[in-house]
């Protein structure tokens, strides 16, 4: 009985232990910084991707995502690949859903999506501070006043791609973003290929293929 | 996402009226029935959203031959295929340069298409199950009859072109604010052409 209330006592003292969270970083000058913030644009935009989805349970499909980014304001609609509207929403300072059908008006959809579009196309906010994984890769590390973390990690290839890994404030991994085929154009690292793996108990995948990428009007000086 | 494969059914139940609705037309013009057969054209589509700074423009063409096959083909800006044929619905997305079939469409749901489509083929444009039609001129507007319809369609409005029995245009109007809307061009139609089987079973 006693060591059964022991190994009770211990279990969660265990359970902390078998959460990684971030991995640690020998921090250095921001040199770096640069190639992060460049992974995320700047301005007025308009993307159009392909996204094919994948749910935990096998289930999943392909829709088109549309997002309009200007500022810290995102907006982002859903349609079926024929161009019905699945779902519509704007965040600026308050979400607003403008539509949005079964199974896509369940509660925390739109604030995970929206979690989810932030996360790719806006920087965090506030500064970094950069440095080298153990494994030498640069990383620019934003630390949020909520606790959250988002580590950036600018690839070393040839199309310069990169990773977004986040964490939340109890230090679990929330999603991981690998971006591909990647191309410069006046100073954003644009991906044609964007995966979203979402860790946790929801977790899916996005597969984002990049139909169209517009900047509708340059950032403001 | 069993409702998302609705919602696609359903735009498929409102293109697919354009052969039938031709005939109708037609019949309603000049006062004589054109035997439908076999419909193909080419179609532009724009996608409005209220969120949209600029619309999404696709490009396409369809493919109709009674009683009840139909393709339904996106050749830009992605490459995809909806495939109808005898009660049985595909539907394949070009993804690593192959077409890949998207699993878990809702098979019994093209019942509901299939039987709409017949009941154009057999010249009944007039109020139906799913619709309340009227015309104005050049216009005709789709009204549907049900809530739970209305909530995906709000209303559809087609457009007849010059020539009698040709339509040059639907739209599809998703929100009371027609703030979103789906538009399709037609261009370039051919009626009774021969058309193969095999395009409507193979993407």
């Amino acid at each position: 009985m006693i060591s059964r209330l022991f190994l009770l006592a211990l279990l969660p003292a265990l359970c902390s232990c078998s959460i990684p969270g971030p991995p640690r970083m020998a921090v250095g000058s921001c040199v770096d910084l640069a190639d992060c913030e460049s992974i995320y644009p700047q301005g007025h935009w308009q993307f159009v991707h392909l996204i094919e989805f994948q749910l935990p349970n096998g289930t999943g499909g392909t829709v088109i995502g549309i997002t309009v980014i200007e500022g810290n304001a995102v907006q982002c609609a859903l349609t079926t690949t024929e161009g019905m509207t699945l779902f519509e929403a704007e965040d600026g300072d308050t979400l607003k859903i403008l539509q949005a059908v079964p199974p896509f008006d369940k509660p925390g959809f739109a604030e995970g999506l929206m979690a989810d579009v932030r996360a790719i196309f806006l920087q965090p906010p506030g500064a970094p501070v950069c440095g080298a994984l153990a494994d030498e890769r640069r990383t620019c590390r934003f630390r949020q006043q909520d606790g959250k973390l988002t580590d950036i990690l600018p690839e070393p290839d040839a199309r310069k791609c990169f990773r977004i890994i986040t964490w939340s404030a109890d230090h679990r991994q929330t999603r991981i973003i690998t971006a591909k085929d990647c191309r410069q154009q006046d100073g954003y690292r644009q991906a044609r290929s964007l995966t979203l793996n979402s860790s946790g108990i929801k977790n899916y995948t996005l597969k984002m293929s990049l139909i169209n990428a517009e900047q509708l009007s340059p950032p403001r000086e | 996402m069993r409702f998302c494969f609705s919602l696609v059914l359903c735009l498929f139940l409102t293109v697919a009226h354009f052969s039938p609705i031709r005939q109708a037309l037609a019949g309603e013009n000049n006062h004589t029935r054109i035997s439908i057969h076999s419909v193909q054209a080419d179609f532009t589509q724009e996608k409005h959203l209220q969120i949209l700074a600029r619309p999404l423009i696709s490009q396409g063409r369809f493919l109709f031959k009674s009683p009840d096959s139909l393709r339904w083909e996106y050749t830009s800006p992605f490459h995809s295929v909806l495939l109808m044929n005898k009660g049985r619905v595909r539907k394949f997305i070009r993804k690593n340069g192959q077409l890949i079939e998207e699993k878990g469409m809702q098979l019994n749901a093209m019942q509901v298409v299939m039987t709409e489509i017949s009941g154009w083929l057999d010249g009944q444009f007039s109020d139906n199950a799913v619709f309340d039609v009227k015309r104005d001129g050049s216009a005709v507007a789709l009204t549907p009859k049900k809530k739970d319809m209305a909530t995906i369609i709000n209303a559809i409005e087609l457009r007849l072109a010059d020539r009698a029995g040709l339509l040059q245009s639907v739209t599809i109007f998703e929100d009371p604010q027609k703030k979103s809307f789906t538009r399709m061009i037609f261009s370039h139609a051919l009626v009774n052409q021969p058309i193969s089987d095999n395009l409507f079973t193979t993407p």
